[in-house]
């Protein structure tokens, strides 16, 4: 039996007959190493921070109002503003139809980051697989747009740099620096959540009273932040690929 | 959905699903002999990293704050740049990390 959080073992109890069932007609690698707890905490997790989400979301759109916005309606419309000034900017035109992804993106990392500070949570993204995850939808969803954008042979083209002399090295030399973002999103992310919970866990094992609580609020200011930056850099790499060469 | 999308979602689950092929075999008996080196490795990764990323964001802290006190009204677009720069310093000194964290979990 592994350890498992409050929710986890709840959604264990409800949940591990069918899903392990489920995962049993899969091949071999899905099959669960502990039948009886088949939802690990990183999923359970995850599976919470998609519900407060779903929930912040139906509570925004049953409060709607034109004439009269109230608070939650300000917050929303601030995030999305903000977002969505960041896309036109580096984008250009055509960036809205990126927006919700983005929002989404930046609002699932934010709150998954942030849930590690309350007592009987844990971040999701502490589990490398989670940021590894993220990084490989932000990447096939840039590359997918890039590709429909440009249509595949124009987006090889753009690999290939300014001069067709050099072409073989520069193309070389951008495949794999297009491959290391994906590790790069993935460490950046996971490293900074991890390395804040250890180091928070040090200084609450070294003084138990007062001096941790800098530490706690210096990991919720790097979890805003590195939300944040995965969303710039995904805005980015969007730009870049689906940039039109005038 | 589109075809095109459809056959990239089937070439990620093939991928995925190719996974049994990397089954790691047994070893023979290790070789304990090198783990002498192991800790001294991770102290200067982490040294190393700290102290040229410290250099680094020294360097675009300066700029930063030379920067706002020639033009004071600049400070919202310079503290983004600022914050933004610094994180992503701060990136490196943290995948030095991850790499000590592995090679200090090699020794167990």
């Amino acid at each position: 039996m592994p350890e498992q959080l409050w929710f986890t073992a709840l959604l264990n109890k409800v949940f591990a007959g069918p899903v392990t069932a489920f995962l049993n007609q899969l091949p071999a690698p899905f099959h669960p190493v502990h039948p009886e707890a088949p939802i690990s905490n990183a999923f359970a997790m995850e599976i919470l921070v998609v519900g407060i989400l779903i929930i912040i979301f139906l509570l925004v759109r049953s409060r709607l109002s034109v004439e009269k916005p109230g608070a939650i309606q300000h917050m929303a419309e601030m995030m999305h503003e903000f977002i969505s000034d960041q896309g036109a900017d580096i984008i250009g035109h055509g960036s809205e139809r990126f927006v919700p992804f983005l929002v989404t993106l930046f609002l699932f990392i934010a709150i998954a980051n942030l849930i590690g500070v309350i007592p009987g949570f844990e971040s999701p993204t502490v589990n490398p697989a989670v940021p590894l995850g993220l990084a490989v939808v932000a990447f096939v969803y840039y590359n997918l747009h890039g590709v429909k954008a440009q249509g595949p042979i124009g987006y090889l083209k753009h690999f290939m740099g300014p001069v067709w002399w050099l072409a073989p090295l520069i193309f070389v030399i951008e495949i794999i620096s297009t491959l290391a973002r994906v590790m790069s999103l993935t460490v950046r992310l996971y490293a900074n959540i991890f390395a804040g919970d250890m180091v928070t866990n040090s200084f609450f094992g070294l003084v138990a009273v007062g001096l941790p609580v800098i530490f706690l609020m210096l990991h919720v200011a790097v979890s805003v932040l590195q939300a944040y930056i995965f969303t710039l850099l995904t805005t980015i790499y969007l730009g870049g690929a689906v940039a039109k060469e005038h | 959905m589109r075809k095109s999308t459809l056959f990239a979602f089937t070439a990620l689950v093939m991928m995925f699903v190719a996974m049994p092929a990397f089954a790691a075999d047994g070893s023979a008996a290790a070789d304990h002999s090198y783990y002498w080196a192991l800790p001294i490795g991770a102290g200067m990764a982490i040294g190393i990293a700290g102290g040229l990323c410290g250099l680094g964001q020294g360097k675009a802290i300066a700029s930063a704050v030379e920067g706002l006190a020639r033009n004071p009204g600049a400070r919202a677009g310079l503290l983004t740049f600022l914050i933004i720069g610094l994180a992503l310093i701060e990136s490196i000194s943290l995948y030095a990390l991850i790499i000590a964290i592995q090679i200090m979990g090699k020794l167990q």
